[in-house]
């Protein structure tokens, strides 16, 4: 027998029994499950996957409940989309882990620091290159003068001091830095767009660098002889050597940056020409005179450029501003970063992509905007835990003095005493992904207690962080038969997945204990080797 | 586990013992609970190197035993002590004190904190979800002793009673057989069910019984079904036939409320006189019963004696209409032939012989109105019809007896007093849908109501009753118990279901509902005891008879557990329509110690349907008892379960009290009850301790909302309602809360014990107080340090002249 309903305005007709996953799945319409696994019983216990029954305005499990004759379903209505951020919130304010570790988060650049780190520990300096190059231009310098907030907010700091992050960042651009050819960047063919970059300081070269990597062709323009601006009028000598610096900004030429120094705006050139010359440009000028006279009033307010502060675009189409002449700067990082953002919402221009979501009247980089799982607070049984991961040393000081820098050995060392917590499943966690699709908040349920963090470690390829578990079920069902396996366990609140008399993650039948990593829709289970 | 155990090593006497509990239980995985149970009990607790060697030898997982070991109460994880005490705090309990009760135990047997064993080993102090005894309040069990009207002062000789009772144990009870083949004298009826037991029914009844023996008086002792009549239990029935030298053509009955011991003699002699001491003792009898009626406290803890001769009871029993508790107070509760004098089995009868057709049979029952008494009043007939149509056979019928609603007792009273009437219920069901198996689900804590349902079905084996032939036709019955094992969310049916599979207790999404697939993936009837204990009655009297007596919507009569604040309490059925004013007013006598004048503790609401349902004020105890008004007024029928409050009681603290308790009782599965629930009870004991924040009000309704509309089941969909009701209508004592102010006087963090004038310096609170936080010099006025007072309250209980004030 058959039965037939409206999903989303699409009539299906599916053997009767069927789920409304399951006929939603047959159109191809997507539904968010965390809990379901096809070929099981339908669990229902997560609740995301819900819809609403148009004609009662129910809400119903799609992964339980059966296609009736006639029914009309909505997958994606406004009561829809609401109810699945609540079930999402829940569960968030259960789950208690990190995604990124507070360093990351910390720094305005969002840099992979963990992933750096652990690149360094086992010796792939090229990768450990390549991640932080791919939001920090230049390591070798801001791995010299940066103030580092990211050590201040180091987990390791609660136990003892923080990881060497700066040193290590430093140690990563200098080791790749014989390396640098063009080749290393993997620019992408020239896509015929001009971008004029104007001011050479952090903003501008972090603007240039980005738009370039792009595959735009740029122009840098700068009105001193040397590139660097800020960094290098007002950074002695003693903290970042002039062939450090150098040799870090030779890498635009490098790259195909056409740059244009001792340049005056006004009097060399005018925003006019170059608006007929360029594509796009990006203003990086430093903080304005007094009488700023390039910049027509329009663009100017009280000592600063106006800009929309998401999408860093001037009054004018195609003219972006960004760095210190928008706002003060109080780290180079922070004005690199934002001279980043400038061209990556600059290439959006380029493309022809919107830059604001044209529904919702939301700026398009707050949409894209990652979602954080944050623990506020370890306490000092958790933080031993997570040592267990690292290495027990001290904080390494370099034997060669602090501005020599790390030799191999010491930076081998210095990486082992992350403590790995940011989380294991970065990429693939499905609560991470639909957290960020239901625009979902970690703190709109009041978190009074939480679960302790525990990290079950033995197994050589996987972890189990109990904690990070939103009570799916997944893996209980998987190894349901198996030998050993994963069970509830307790009631309420305190229910937990546990695995029966402590026994080792090996002792489980390692096929389907992989597929319980591989289907685990939070980094509760995850393979240690993920970087 | 293993690692938080001790050091227990698998010696041979423990692997014969596994071995010998597999034969006997079976190794498949629906005999886990069973298996559990037996290890339990034989080590007071589940060693996990025992649990560990039981998944070799038997075909069950670790996974399996360990999410069954965990979900269940009534299994212990940690070694215990000799005797366990178990302290009700069911919603009576409760709300007359068991938390002061639970503390006394635990600082008299020095017990550290978060620990439950004393250092010797001789007491586990554990807390237990509703022992059933409301009227009792507080109770705790020992073992298989019951204690009730508790208060902290009582518990030492609580304890010392406990432990002197032991050295007289081991005594066997011996079937009473004294006539001769003479006509008896008449009748001694006694209840002993539990409640009962706990206001000692169970020694009364061996002493009549040693009495009989001793003076050989050819007088019948009966065990008979509960009258319901708590307050004054234990409640002991003289029946004297009418053919005596009186010229009276009617049997006469005297009732004696609150009976002991002692008066068994007087009883006996007054009644059933030898010779020539009548006189001399009849007069004896009054006297005595004058003195001790009014000095409660000179006797020992359990005693209690009070006058039954004011008349109270037929103002209690007046309005009351007895179908499930049929003949309750006279019929032999195990007596098969007794029951079937009196009308048992012919509905039976009816159905297999008259009716025959199911069709009409379900007909019936539809023209009765009756409908499901487990909570949901779902209608009957329409789930035994979805049962008839579906094809798949076998099929199963489960009489869900898991009474979870701490503050209901009334399955447990239908099942230890009539269990004939559940069990012809059943085959009337069974008969009609073409069911041949049926297990009747009862939780543990129901001790005699297991054993006496499986006396039930042993008799009615023997009788053909059930069997290959039932009442030698050839449809063939067979009926089991399966116990359960402390899980309130179990009396859901798709949980029940999974227990009974000998699984975690963790419902699924209906549909499929169990008539389509249920048990064993089979079609299952499953209906509440009383629902089934109504059915023999509706078939005989027909069911016009039925759905007369109650209202539209709602047909027959319902049995409540009443309990709390109020003079007379226990268990009632009244015809549905009665209204709650009635009921508290009328049958339960008002409120307790209530005088009425300006100032004094007055009615403030009824609690009714546990966790699941919620409180009716005062000024709407004119609504008529119904499913569908009660359910409009944010109550629930529920089980039945009803505790009135008085104006000492606070709506914060209640509302937190059942949040404590479903969020405890969730089984953990769906998002909105784990977790939702977790952030209710949260938000109220914030409001109880004094730290509630502008917009938690707010925050209760949208997470009451959330829970209601979107859990997976029904303890989740009903949790917020009790938090909900009192919202609507004691929303100023929230207000109040987040203001820092318990109007009730109740919240410890927001109140403080003061010392009044009229204090004679006597010092008896000083020595009373558990904390000694009483400075006191005699004829001094006493004061009360507020830093070290707990708030227990004891020394106002103890104080002679009042002069103790909360402020």
């Amino acid at each position: 027998m058959e039965v037939t309903c409206t999903i989303d305005n699409h009539k299906i007709t599916v053997k009767k029994g069927s789920t409304i996953l399951e006929a939603a799945g047959k159109a191809g319409i997507h539904i968010p499950v965390l809990c379901h696994l096809d070929g099981h019983t339908p669990f229902t216990s997560c609740m995301v996957c819900v819809v609403q029954e148009k004609t009662s305005g129910k809400l119903l499990p799609s992964c339980s409940a059966r296609v009736e004759e006639g029914m009309i379903i909505e997958t994606a209505s406004d009561a829809v989309f609401k109810a699945r951020q609540d079930a999402l919130n829940m569960l968030l304010s259960e789950h208690v882990g990190e995604c990124e570790a507070p360093c990351t988060r910390t720094c305005p650049a969002h840099p992979g620091l963990p992933q750096m780190i652990r690149h360094i520990k086992t010796g792939s300096l090229d990768a450990a290159f390549s991640i932080i190059q791919q939001v920090i231009p230049f390591p070798s310098i801001t791995g010299r003068i940066c103030p580092a907030p990211c050590e201040m907010a180091c987990t390791r700091a609660g136990i003892d001091a923080p990881v060497s992050l700066k040193l290590l960042e430093r140690y990563a651009g200098d080791i790749a830095a014989g390396r640098q050819t063009k080749d290393a960047y993997n620019i992408p063919p020239d896509t015929g767009k001009k971008a004029a970059v104007i001011g050479a300081g952090p903003a501008g070269l972090a603007a240039a660098y980005s738009l370039r990597l792009m595959g735009h062709s740029c122009t840098l323009f700068e009105k001193e002889a040397g590139l660097g601006g800020h960094i290098r009028k007002s950074i002695p000598a003693g903290r970042l050597p002039r062939e450090v610096l150098e040799r870090e900004l030779s890498i635009l030429g490098k790259i195909g940056i056409t740059i244009k120094t001792g340049i005056s705006k006004g009097s060399d050139i005018s925003l006019d020409e170059l608006q007929t010359d360029y594509d796009t440009i990006i203003l990086a000028v430093g903080k304005l005179a007094d009488n700023e006279s390039f910049l027509p009033a329009t663009l100017c307010g009280n000592n600063s450029i106006l800009i929309n502060r998401e999408t860093l675009m001037t009054g004018t189409p195609g003219i972006f501003a960004c760095g210190a002449c928008t706002r003060p700067m109080n780290m180079a990082i922070r004005a690199m970063t934002h001279g980043c953002l400038a061209a990556s919402m600059a290439d959006r221009f380029l493309k022809g992509d919107t830059l604001f979501n044209i529904d919702s009247r939301e700026p398009v980089r707050k949409k894209n905007k990652l979602f954080i799982s944050t623990v506020k607070h370890y306490t000092q049984q958790e933080l031993t835990e997570l040592l267990n991961s690292a290495s027990p040393d001290n904080r390494v000081t370099p034997l060669n003095g602090e501005d020599r820098g790390f030799i191999k050995e010491e930076a081998e060392r210095g990486a082992a005493r992350c403590l790995h917590c940011d989380c294991y499943k970065i990429e693939g966690c499905l609560l991470r992904k639909y957290s960020q699709e239901y625009n979902a908040d970690q703190l709109r349920y009041e978190q009074f207690t939480r679960k302790q963090i525990r990290r079950i470690a033995d197994h050589p390829s996987i972890i189990f962080e109990p904690a990070k578990c939103i009570k799916c079920g997944r893996c209980v069902r998987l190894t349901k038969e198996t030998m050993h396996g994963f069970c509830f366990t307790g009631r309420g609140f305190d229910v937990d997945i546990t695995i029966p008399f402590d026994i080792p993650l090996q002792l489980i039948e390692e096929k389907t204990l992989k597929s319980c990593v591989q289907l685990c829709p939070t980094g509760a289970l995850a393979f240690k080797e993920e970087v | 586990m293993s690692k938080i155990d001790e050091n227990i090593l698998i010696r041979e006497d423990d692997i014969a013992f596994l071995d010998a509990i597999v034969k006997r239980f079976g190794n498949e995985p629906g005999s886990v609970l069973s298996l559990l149970k037996a290890i339990q009990d034989h080590y007071h607790y589940l060693p996990g190197q025992v649990l560990e060697y039981l998944c070799t030898i038997a075909s069950v997982t670790p996974q399996q035993i360990m999410g069954v070991a965990t979900f269940y109460t009534q299994f212990r994880r940690r070694p215990a002590g000799r005797h366990r005490i178990r302290v009700c705090i069911g919603t009576a309990c409760h709300v007359k004190g068991a938390e002061q009760v639970l503390t006394a135990f635990l600082s008299h047997l020095h017990i550290p904190e978060g620990q439950d064993t004393d250092e010797k080993k001789i007491f586990t102090v554990e807390q237990a979800a509703c022992l059933g005894c409301c009227m009792l309040a507080p109770a705790v069990q020992i073992d298989n002793t019951i204690y009730g009207h508790l208060t902290a002062k009582k518990i030492p000789s609580v304890i010392s009673d406990f432990l002197s009772s032991l050295t007289g144990q081991g005594k066997t009870t011996q079937p009473l057989d004294t006539h001769n083949g003479k006509e008896y004298r008449g009748e001694i009826r006694l209840c002993t069910c539990s409640s009962c037991a706990a206001a000692g029914a169970r020694t009364l009844y061996a002493c009549f019984r040693d009495e009989i023996k001793r003076n050989k008086l050819n007088v019948a002792l009966l065990e008979v079904g509960c009258t319901g009549l708590s307050f004054e239990a234990p409640l002991v029935e003289v029946v004297l036939p009418a053919s005596r030298a009186d010229n009276r053509t009617d049997s006469r009955v005297y009732r004696y409320g609150r009976v002991e011991t002692a008066q068994v003699k007087y009883i006996l002699d007054h009644h059933f006189p030898r010779g020539k001491l009548i006189r001399q003792i009849t007069s004896g009898i009054y006297s005595l019963f004058e003195k001790i009626y009014t000095d409660e406290e000179t006797y020992p803890v359990t005693r209690y004696a009070l006058d039954f001769s004011r008349g109270t009871g037929s103002l209690y029993l007046g309005k009351q209409v007895h179908i499930a508790t049929e003949y309750c107070g006279e019929l032999g509760v195990v007596d098969i032939d007794a029951y079937t004098r009196h009308g048992g089995f012919s509905a039976l009868k009816k159905c297999m012989e008259e009716l025959k057709d199911p069709e009409q049979i379900i007909s019936i029952l539809k023209q009765s109105g009756l409908r499901g008494r487990g909570g949901g009043g779902f209608p009957v007939y329409k789930k035994w019809q979805n049962v008839l149509y579906e094809e798949q056979s076998p099929r199963y019928i489960i009489c869900n007896g898991d009474e979870g609603d701490p503050g209901a007792f009334m399955d447990r009273m239908l099942l230890e007093s009539f269990p004939f009437r559940i069990i012809e219920g059943m085959l009337i069901a069974g008969f009609t849908l073409g069911i041949h198996e049926g297990i009747l689900y009862i939780r543990s804590e129901y001790p005699l109501a297991i054993d006496r349902i499986n006396q039930a079905i042993s008799l009615c084996a023997e009788h053909g009753i059930t069997g290959e032939h039932v009442l030698k036709s050839n449809f063939s019955f067979s009926l089991k118990v399966v116990e359960g094992a402390g899980a309130f969310v179990c009396g859901e049916e798709t949980a029940l279901i999974e227990s009974i599979q000998g699984n975690r207790g963790m419902p699924h999404f209906r549909p499929p509902y169990p008539s389509e697939k249920g048990l064993y993936g089979q079609p299952t009837l499953i209906q509440n005891v009383e629902t089934l204990a109504c059915i023999p009655w509706i078939i005989r009297q027909g069911p016009g008879a039925f759905s007369r007596l109650g209202t539209a919507g709602s047909g027959g009569t319902k049995t409540f557990a009443l309990a709390g604040k109020i003079e007379r309490g226990g268990l009632i059925e009244v015809p549905m329509g009665i209204t709650l004013r009635e009921i508290v007013e009328e049958i339960g006598g008002g409120i307790q110690g209530g005088t009425g004048k300006e100032g004094e503790k007055r009615l403030k609401a009824i609690l009714i349907g546990g966790p699941s349902g919620g409180c009716i004020p005062e000024h709407l105890f004119d609504i008529p008892v119904d499913f569908d008004v009660l359910e409009e007024k944010g109550g629930m029928m529920g089980s039945g379960g009803m505790v009135v409050l008085d104006t000492t009681d606070c709506m914060v603290e209640i509302a937190r009290y059942f949040m404590a308790f479903t969020q405890n009782e969730s089984c953990g599965k769906c998002t909105y009850c784990r977790i939702g629930t977790q952030r209710m009870l949260h938000i109220l004991t914030r409001l109880t301790r004094g730290k509630g924040k502008k917009g938690d009000i707010e925050e209760l309704e949208h997470l009451s909302l959330l829970v209601k509309q979107r859990s997976l089941c029904g303890l989740g969909k009903t949790a917020p309602n009790p938090v909900i009701s009192a919202l609507t209508y004691f929303r100023e004592e929230y207000k109040a809360h987040i203001q820092g102010i318990c109007p009730a006087k109740k919240c410890k963090a927001l109140i403080t014990y003061r010392i009044t004038d009229t204090c004679i310096g006597c010092t008896i609170c000083a020595q009373g107080c558990p904390v000694s936080a009483i400075t006191s010099v005699p004829y001094e006025k006493h004061i009360i340090d507020s830093s070290l007072c707990i708030r227990c309250d004891a020394c106002r209980q103890h104080c002679p002249q009042q002069a103790i004030s909360i402020t």
